[in-house]
């Protein structure tokens, strides 16, 4: 029956499982303890992933600490299509919350990639109701939102923030400043991309500092209503009015148009975003008489008094006739600049002569970059007088063959204002760290002494003459001296080489109050269409921003009459300044600190408005009006704290009236 | 049928055997408890411990009979198992593409699972019998529809692990009923021909099976998925494991299957190269006692089914482990006592009551 050998077959098959078990052993072994440090990396990497922490970017203030670019925190909604359960079910569900096609959900969804975005910064009603559905593979990562509370204000200086930091104007002249540190986090992933174990932080991030511009909000928002109603009125190509304190060169206010918004700057063209009075120089005209005056002046060539023959309007020089617009008989070198003569500042011009004049333009800050510190900063057309032909000089007398920025114009008349000192033009007062405790400050910096104090102060007598009683009439603001020069420059018609009739660069340059100057402006408009005249155009644009800026700095009209101020919406300071804590004088606060205030109902920008001062870091989520706070109004605010803030639209759809910019900010000044 | 059960065989009971298992059983408890935190993990250990006390009671039914009585009717069993295989295809559940599971009640019960059973006792059955012996070509000829058919009803489900595992069980078999070397040489030959054949009647996840265990890096993310998430588990294991808290592979999900066929991976995972071998060692014992009962049996029947039933586990163990380690292709089979799952685990306690029958009833 059976084979006796049974027993030694069995024998052998035990010896047989001894070498297989052997197999297994050793293959455990080459697993476990040879190749087990690959293997144990390889888990490692599998089951966590450093993720970045995204620090919170700087804030940039005006120079009152008026927030213009805040961050808040958003959430984004992800998806890894290798989580998700059933594709359509999912696209089904998410398409009526996200009010996105089912079909483009579905292929984001079946997607071979390990991780999709499908939208960013969502609304928080709608990453909840996203969360509700309780759906695997899909996910939310906080990603900062950069909010501008003012929209277009100031867009040109500020800039904005792209995906990789700051893409133009101060965002991106002090991103390294703004940005701050992103830390890392190692977090513990499941096969589907859950977060398990917790976080463990490698490294915090730590929070971009703040930057302060010179920027005045007020003054800033003054120019750009004037500015815009003169550009919708002339409909000029482009209209721009810079402000300076010549005092100090700060910045006051950079006014441009076209503009746009830069919280979504990607609705308009590259073209706007660029800050013209900076990057665009232009032909100056007859506002550049007044740096040939100064330079004629200050070199002892010409005294006011002195009389000039005006040719009867017309100069033949190198064979090119330049004609007045008047025929002027015998003129003081005054009434020259009063009627901007411009046979007789050729005359001037040549008594000067061609290096002295080079050497005053080149001390005035022309054909050099101002060092303002933004990116793209044009140093305008200023030839070498080696390369000058014979009619460079005369034509240079009058503005014309060199080209020049807004911002080296006002800088040059501010030098004017300010005793013949050039300042440096300054953008930023300070950085400050996220408590509000100051980091750096910028001081004030002469650049250099251009013209002495005396032959400034003959200038602006000179100046005011010209506004009083000259071609700049319409830049009068009455009960206050202003100093100033119309300008109005043909451009070069590209077809024909020459100077083209129609109207090229209107403007009016000047600062007031004449004997203690607080601001200097140039105003400019670019080829307007309705209105010809630099005095009739640019003009009553500079004494309307005067006006209201001199009413804002709370200066006492000349005539020494107590005049009841009576503009409670200047006066009304509705941004309390941001405390720039000087480490060195950091006082207690008596009262124990600040409350949380009421926010609910307001719209983002204001709520910003009131907590910035307070020192209170703000997440934001969604948009619209204030619909729930934390802390609860009438909080303790304790240093450090974080208010969340949970916006929403009213019943309307409506977003806050921060959208509606107009009409409030009219009604707020 | 008598359940009484005669004094004499209670004392050849092998406790060393029933204690192995037992120590197994409660490893495969507290895995599969530590694989989720809280009472998920417990739930699932407790259905299997639950498993286990039904197998358990199957396993006193089993040997308070004699396995001779089992051997007689086999051919019976073997049609009922025959017949469950084919029930599949008319009332069968599909679990992940396949069609393994039959309802019955609130249970679900895997009908190839049951059939090892019938198989190894059929074949016991016909080597037995007068005319199959000396095993000649003739007796294989007959035999062969016996294990082809219900492997092929088994192939279609699709379950290749479980089919495949019939084959080292008859080859065992018929080696131990003594057939002569010259003819199991042949055998071989004419399996290692049948192979292409066999390539072609598989299904294309089983072909791409294969072709990943032959280059791994083949699709990571697809069908090789397995076998490299099981490498990186087993191999993170080092020398002392990662415990219970530091089985990441294990308790994140990254190791697919980890309840039932990949559990070795996840044990590997939380304890280790040491921990591996003893686990090993267990199995080695079970299997060492599988032979020597076979061997110190005086009964031809006795000795077969130890043997057949011993062939069955080792196969298993040894598919398995090599499957997860990555040195053979992956197969659906699960490791005895060690993997979910309740038909398994009913079957291996019957499995294991037939090996205690055999030694209770060796010197009869």
């Amino acid at each position: 029956m059976i084979d006796p050998g049974f027993r030694t077959r069995v024998l052998l098959l035990a010896a047989v499982l001894a070498v297989a078990f052997g197999t297994l052993g050793a293959r455990l072994g080459w697993l476990q303890v040879v190749r087990h440090g690959e293997l144990t990396a390889i888990a490692e990497r599998q089951y966590s992933r450093t993720v970045t922490l995204h620090a919170q970017r700087g804030p940039i203030v005006d120079r009152n600490g008026a927030p213009l670019a805040t961050s808040a925190a958003a959430e984004s909604l992800f998806a890894q299509p290798r989580g998700v359960g059933d594709p359509v079910r999912v696209a089904e569900r998410l398409a009526p919350i996200l009010d996105l096609p089912v079909a483009d959900l579905h292929g984001m969804l079946t997607s071979g990639k390990s991780f999709v975005w499908i939208t960013r910064r969502l609304d928080p009603r709608i990453a909840a109701r996203v969360k509700a559905l309780r759906e695997p593979g899909l996910g939310f990562l906080p990603e900062p939102l950069r909010l501008y509370p003012n929209r277009e204000l100031a867009a040109h200086v500020i800039g904005f923030e792209g995906v990789d930091g700051g893409l133009e104007g101060a965002e991106r002249a002090w991103n390294a400043e703004l940005a701050g540190t992103p830390g890392k986090a190692l977090v513990g992933r499941d096969a589907l991309g859950r977060e398990v174990l917790g976080e463990r932080i490698l490294q915090p991030s730590s929070a971009g500092h703040g930057v302060m511009l010179t920027i005045d909000r007020t003054i800033q928002y003054v120019a750009e209503r004037e500015i815009d109603a003169a550009w919708r009125r002339t409909r000029a190509k482009t209209a721009m009015a810079v402000a300076m304190d010549p005092r100090t060169g700060d910045v006051l206010a950079i006014a441009i148009r076209p503009t746009f918004n830069p919280n979504a700057f990607m609705q308009a063209s590259g073209d706007d975003w660029r800050n013209r009075a900076i990057t665009d120089p232009f032909e100056p005209g007859s506002t550049f008489k007044v740096i040939l005056a100064a330079a004629a002046l200050d070199a002892g060539v010409v005294t006011p008094d002195d009389r000039i023959y005006a040719e009867n309007g017309r100069i033949t020089i190198a064979r090119a006739t330049i004609h007045d617009w008047k025929k002027y008989g015998w003129l003081t070198f005054a009434e020259v600049l009063q009627n901007s003569s411009n046979v007789g500042s050729i005359k001037v011009g040549l008594a000067l002569g061609r290096d002295p004049y080079y050497r005053y333009i080149t001390a005035f800050g022309f054909g050099a970059p101002t060092g303002v510190g933004l990116s793209g900063e044009s140093r305008g057309l200023l030839r070498d007088p080696s390369r000058w032909s014979a009619l460079s000089l005369p034509t240079m007398s009058i503005g014309q063959e060199l080209s020049v920025t807004a911002l080296q114009m006002v800088a040059a008349f501010s030098a004017v204002a300010n005793g013949g000192r050039l300042m440096q033009p300054r953008l930023v007062r300070a950085t400050f760290d996220q408590h509000g405790r100051e980091l750096r400050r910028f001081e004030p910096r002469a650049v250099r002494q251009v013209i002495a104090p005396e032959t400034a102060r003959t200038l602006t007598r000179m100046l005011v003459r010209v506004v009083d009683s000259g071609t700049g009439h319409k830049a009068a603001i009455s009960g206050h001296e202003v100093a100033g020069k119309t300008g109005t420059a043909q451009k070069l018609d590209r077809n024909t080489g020459r100077y083209s009739r129609a109207p090229g660069v209107l403007s009016f340059a000047g600062f007031t109050p004449a004997d203690d100057p607080r601001l200097a402006m140039l105003v400019m408009l670019d080829e307007p269409k309705n209105e010809k005249w630099g005095s009739e155009a640019a003009a009553p644009i500079f004494s309307a921003i005067g006006r209201e800026v001199l009413r804002y700095l709370d200066i006492a009209p000349r005539d020494g009459e107590a005049v009841q101020i009576v503009t409670p919406a200047v006066r009304e300071r509705t941004v309390p300044a941001v405390r720039l804590v000087s480490t060195a004088a950091a006082e207690p606060d008596p009262t124990g600190g600040p409350a949380m205030p009421e926010l609910h109902g307001r719209a983002l920008r204001h709520a910003l408005q009131v907590l910035a001062p307070l020192g209170v870091k703000v997440a934001v989520s969604g948009r619209g009006r204030v619909v729930m706070q934390e802390p609860r109004p009438g909080t303790l605010i304790e240093p450090g704290v974080t208010a969340k803030l949970t916006l929403g639209l009213d019943e309307r759809g409506q977003a806050a009236p921060a959208g509606r910019k107009a009409a409030s900010k009219k009604g707020s000044l | 049928m008598t359940l009484k059960i005669d004094r004499r065989l209670l004392q050849n009971v092998d406790w060393g055997l029933l204690v192995t298992a037992t120590v197994l059983v409660a490893v495969s408890a507290t895995t599969l408890m530590t694989l989720h935190p809280g009472r998920a993990g417990s739930a699932v250990a407790l259905r299997q411990l639950a498993w286990f006390g039904i197998g358990l009671l199957a396993l006193v039914v089993v040997i308070s009979i004699d396995y001779r009585r089992f051997v007689q009717v086999a051919p019976l069993f073997y049609v009922l198992g025959l017949a469950g295989l084919v029930a599949i295809f008319v009332v069968g559940k599909t679990v992940s593409g396949a069609r393994r599971w039959i309802g019955v009640g609130a249970f679900s019960v895997q009908p190839s699972e049951i059939f090892k059973i019938a198989f190894v006792l059929m074949l016991v059955w016909l080597l037995c019998s007068r005319w199959a012996q000396p095993i000649t070509v003739s007796t294989l000829l007959w035999i062969l529809p016996v294990v082809l058919v219900p492997a092929g009803l088994i192939v279609k489900q699709p379950d290749l692990g479980t089919a495949v595992l019939l084959f080292p069980v008859l080859i065992l078999l018929l080696f131990g009923a003594g057939i002569s070397v010259r003819l199991l040489a042949w055998i071989a030959g004419m399996g290692a021909a049948a192979m292409p054949v066999g390539w072609l009647l598989i299904k294309d996840y089983q072909r791409e099976r294969v072709l990943v265990y032959l280059d791994p890096l083949r699709d990571p993310l697809g069908s090789a998925y397995n076998v490299i998430q099981a490498k990186i588990a087993i191999g993170s294991g080092q020398l002392l494991g990662k415990g219970v808290s530091g089985a990441t592979q294990s308790r994140l999900a990254f190791l697919p299957e980890r309840h039932t066929d990949f559990i070795f991976a996840v044990f590997a995972e939380m304890w280790g190269f040491v921990g591996c071998l003893v686990l090993l060692a267990g199995y080695a014992i079970l299997l060492l006692r599988g032979f020597d009962i076979a061997a110190s049996s005086r009964d031809p029947v006795g000795r077969l089914v130890a043997l057949g039933v011993t062939g069955l586990f080792a196969t298993q163990i040894l598919v398995n482990v090599g499957m997860v380690t990555g040195l053979l292709p992956v197969v659906g089979i699960p490791l005895p006592l060690m993997s979910y799952g309740g038909s398994s685990m009913l079957v291996s306690l019957v499995a294991l009551g037939l090996l205690v029958s055999v030694r209770m009833r060796q010197f009869q």
